[in-house]
């Protein structure tokens, strides 16, 4: 199964870098950086993809606006798993308020990620020898979520020179899979926004 | 000037995080396939019955029940099930029977646990096929209790069981014959049985080979009363092996409907399909 899971990882990583190439070759050929070089790495709290869950960030364009994450998370026995996830996330930054001259807010940022569950639980595909066709349509692997995000960016070189880092990233996610909004639109009393939607947080270092 | 742009980098970050993480704190989640939460109700099935037996009336000898099932993803529906059947004057409780759940999540069968705990009298919860998907086996067994369990309400005894064979790939574990047996066996304090499980013996998603067996142990027991079932989302009722045991099924909650029975001692009195 993990074998599994890390080829739908590393076919993930593939083919969304075919469609991102395009995009980033313009920055990599004027910063002469690697293309497979991450611009930052992630480190998560819930938001559905783990207990904890880390990963590496790239830009889709040249300002860094636009970014895919790739993640692998964890949620241990103790805080109901043991689950291996692993997350392939794009976020928009529309909006940029600039905080005198120590940060950056993003008041609001839609983003859309897919996460994979590994296991035995958990296929991408019903098993045809004893499921009818159309048995039941959803995979138990693979959730679509959509998502909303504040990020509250900190530049610590402008706070303090000798600090290391370009940028610091502090992030509130909101997001709900697919499952939980077609339950949430069919049911208009007992399901609410706040069942629907599932919160994480995370710290974001920009190279 | 340096040590008060940190002062309010740091005040700002401080102020920004907790003002978010206490607003949403209850809806963290870590995944939508973990086993339980912070919040997530634990052996309900113990409980409810621990409280059936608190509100026993010991001077009544009729049982009086209501089965549903397969509330899946009709929420709404659900709660006004509850609304209904809360009109009900004299009710001892009510069944939940299988697919709780539509894609075997926490989520969903926190939702309908929450549902039903607006019922005033105890309710007791049997796994469906539904449960059984993804991770749901064990969010349903920490939520709930074992897939198949029995207990006995004034002189009757409850035998709930797990019938969803094609969810164990028709491996035979479900139903679980030898434990149906043992369970049938003996209880000469008992007037008479009653079972309920999910997926009825009509149905393909029951091992088709176990279902002569099954059937047999049923109809030819002789203080076996009915058995109950839900899954195929209509109402019906039919007597296997042409005995006299009646398998009743009971419409989906999806539907708007359910079943009301009243038992006393050795003798199933009444069965009405209730549409709301």
């Amino acid at each position: 199964m993990w074998r599994i899971s890390l080829w739908v990882m590393v076919s993930c990583l593939i083919s969304l870098h075919v469609s991102a190439q395009d995009i980033v070759i313009d920055s990599i050929a004027e910063s002469g950086r690697k293309w497979w070089l991450p611009k930052s790495a992630v480190l998560q709290h819930a938001g559905s993809i783990g207990y904890i869950s880390a990963g590496v960030g790239y830009d889709l364009n040249k300002k860094g606006k636009t970014t895919l994450d790739l993640l692998y998370g964890h949620v241990p026995k103790s805080k109901g798993g043991p689950l291996n996830i692993f997350t392939a996330k794009i976020a928009w930054r529309p909006f940029a308020i600039r905080l005198w001259d120590w940060g950056i807010l993003h008041p609001l940022n839609p983003g859309f990620f897919i996460s994979y569950h590994g296991g035995r639980h958990f296929d991408s595909k019903w098993d045809d020898n004893n499921y009818p066709k159309g048995y039941y349509w959803w995979s138990t692997a693979i959730r679509p979520h959509i998502s909303i995000s504040h990020e509250l960016i900190l530049i610590p070189k402008n706070i303090k020179a000798s600090l290391p880092l370009d940028k610091i990233g502090l992030y509130v996610e909101y997001n709900a899979n697919e499952l939980y909004l077609i339950s949430h639109f069919q049911n208009k009393e007992v399901s609410t926004i706040q069942k629907t939607f599932k919160m994480g947080f995370g710290l974001r270092a920009y190279f | 000037m340096c040590r008060f742009v940190m002062f309010r980098a740091v005040y700002f970050s401080v102020v920004f995080l907790t003002f978010l993480v206490f607003y949403g704190c209850g809806r963290l989640e870590y995944s939508p396939n973990q086993i339980f939460d912070k919040y997530s109700p634990r052996d309900l099935n113990a409980k409810n019955l621990s409280r059936l037996y608190e509100l026993q009336d010991t001077t009544d000898d009729t049982i009086r029940f209501v089965l549903t099932g397969d509330t899946q993803r009709a929420y709404d529906q659900a709660a006004r099930l509850v609304k209904v059947v809360n009109r009900y004057e004299k009710l001892d409780f009510v069944f939940l029977n299988g697919d709780i759940s539509d894609f075997g999540l926490l989520q969903e069968m926190k939702i309908m646990a929450e549902v039903y705990d607006g019922l005033k009298v105890p309710y007791i919860s049997i796994i469906g096929n539904h449960d059984l998907v993804a991770n749901g086996q064990a969010v349903f067994e920490r939520m709930f209790g074992a897939r198949n369990f029995s207990f006995i309400y004034k002189d009757v005894k409850f035998v709930c069981h797990d019938t969803n064979s094609r969810e164990y790939h028709f491996d035979k574990t479900a139903p679980d014959l030898p434990w149906l047996t043992q369970e049938l066996a003996g209880g000469a304090d008992i007037a008479g049985i009653i079972g309920i499980s999910h997926v009825p013996p009509v149905s393909d998603d029951f091992d088709q080979d176990m279902r002569q067996a099954y059937e047999s142990m049923i109809v030819d027991h002789p203080k076996y009363l009915a058995n109950f079932h839900s899954h195929v989302n209509s109402h019906s009722i039919s007597y296997p092996q042409n005995g006299a045991v009646p398998f009743i099924i009971s419409n989906a909650v999806i539907n708007s409907e359910f079943l009301y029975v009243e038992v006393i001692h050795d003798k199933l009195v009444r069965y009405e399909n209730v549409a709301y």
